[in-house]
């Protein structure tokens, strides 16, 4: 349960617009809880419903309207829906190697042109010596992927010491946009991992926000978007690359635009439903 | 209701023993067992497994799976890896971790994690974990 002081010490006007829920949003795109168990599937076919902790996840339903379900036909890469996780709510937990995907490669076009989106992911991350892959969208081109992917390094390594990428839609130049979080990002606990990318007259915007509060850091790159590159699957749990998860996913939310700042707390605010607490922006 | 997916198996092969008939066993293994998949989709699991190499750099040569199984699918698990050479397996039950079958010789009476298991693959082969 969420502490009672945490909650009476966040500012007057910090809550969520009265009733808020993510279906609000025009620009919605993608809604995912694991709270609803009737959005889970044992079988990548949509036929058999998740019952019981511990059984196998093959879909995972999108509640946006949009019908960007994600999917998986390999038991051994399934998730395992688990009761009484974050708060006594349930998740879906990825294990090495476990990813959800979404095979419709032109669902995703907007995080490959340019466009602005804004992501949303509830999750636990532990603490352990490896690098996280949480979310992964790109075109697989060694010489300079376009797409979009979130890795979070926690080696031990000096050079890879608590460092967040996002990889996004970028012309040439470097091969990640990232940015060092040093000691910032979540770690053995829930919280939001929210990613806003905005493609501005001067360049494009990148700004990670580790359960709100301020943007750390800002990456500002003046560089011009790729547009018309092929898009790809769309994976949770895994990066596209080796990376995978190995923690918790409670919930999911795309949007095809970059989230003003109201909506972004007011998102923010709704996942305080898990044990987790937002700071305003 | 409780689940029928109540072990957990880590398992490697050699790469070199990732041949379509392999792919088609352990296809077979998890769809004629109740999966709810068919055996082309299972027979993908190593395209998506954890690689290792000597060095850390590929080429890979061992690919290794964490997967949820049902207890009936535990056994025709473990005959396929016993078939091949150099290819290790160990059953946990899924909360508990509690080691209850493994053909590494080691005694079960122990809690063995997937960080654990990485760790056995690298005293016995010297594989270490590629990550890309």
């Amino acid at each position: 349960m969420q502490d009672l002081l945490t909650v009476l010490a966040k500012p007057i006007g910090a809550v969520a617009a009265a009733g808020f829920t993510p279906a609000d949003l025009a620009s919605l795109v993608v809604w995912r809880k694991a709270d609803l168990i009737t959005s889970l599937w044992t079988d990548s076919a949509r036929s058999v419903q998740v019952a019981s902790d511990g059984d196998a996840v093959g879909a995972w339903d999108d509640l946006s309207g949009s019908e960007y379900h994600v999917i998986q036909s390999s038991s051994p890469a399934k998730g395992t829906y688990k009761t009484g996780i974050a708060g006594g709510l349930p998740i879906v937990r990825y294990a090495a190697s476990d990813f959800l995907e979404n095979l419709t490669k032109a669902n995703w076009r907007f995080l490959h042109d340019g466009s602005d989106y804004t992501i949303f992911f509830v999750v636990y991350l532990n603490d352990a010596d490896i690098r996280y892959g949480l979310y992964g969208n790109f075109d697989g081109n060694a010489s300079g992927q376009i797409g979009t992917m979130l890795i979070w390094d926690n080696r031990s390594a000096s050079s890879r010491i608590d460092r967040a990428q996002v990889l996004t839609a970028k012309s040439s130049g470097s091969y990640y946009l990232s940015t060092a979080v040093d000691n910032t990002w979540l770690s053995d606990e829930f919280g939001v991992v929210a990613i806003r990318y905005e493609n501005g007259a001067a360049g494009f915007d990148l700004n990670f926000f580790n359960n709100g509060g301020v943007a750390s850091p800002a990456v500002d790159d003046t560089g011009s978007p790729q547009a018309g590159d092929a898009s790809d699957d769309w994976r949770e749990g895994n990066s596209g690359t080796v990376a995978s998860l190995a923690g918790d996913i409670a919930e999911v939310i795309i949007c095809n635009i970059a989230l003003p700042d109201d909506d972004m707390n007011n998102v923010g605010n709704y996942l305080e439903r898990w044990p987790l607490t937002w700071t305003d922006i | 209701m409780t689940t029928e997916w109540a072990w957990k198996m880590y398992l490697i092969i050699r790469e070199v023993d990732n041949t379509t008939d392999s792919q088609r066993d352990f296809g077979e293994a998890f769809s004629d067992n109740g999966s709810g998949e068919t055996v082309a989709n299972e027979a993908k699991a190593f395209d998506y497994s954890t690689r290792f190499s000597s060095d850390g750099n590929e080429p890979a040569v061992a690919l290794a799976i964490n997967t949820s199984v049902k207890t009936n699918m535990r056994q025709a698990i473990k005959d396929i890896i016993d078939a091949l050479t150099s290819a290790r397996y160990i059953t946990v039950d899924y909360d508990t971790e509690q080691m209850i079958s493994n053909n590494f010789g080691l005694a079960n009476n122990r809690v063995v994690t997937w960080d654990d298991f990485v760790g056995f693959i690298a005293s016995e082969f010297g594989l270490i974990v590629i990550e890309g």
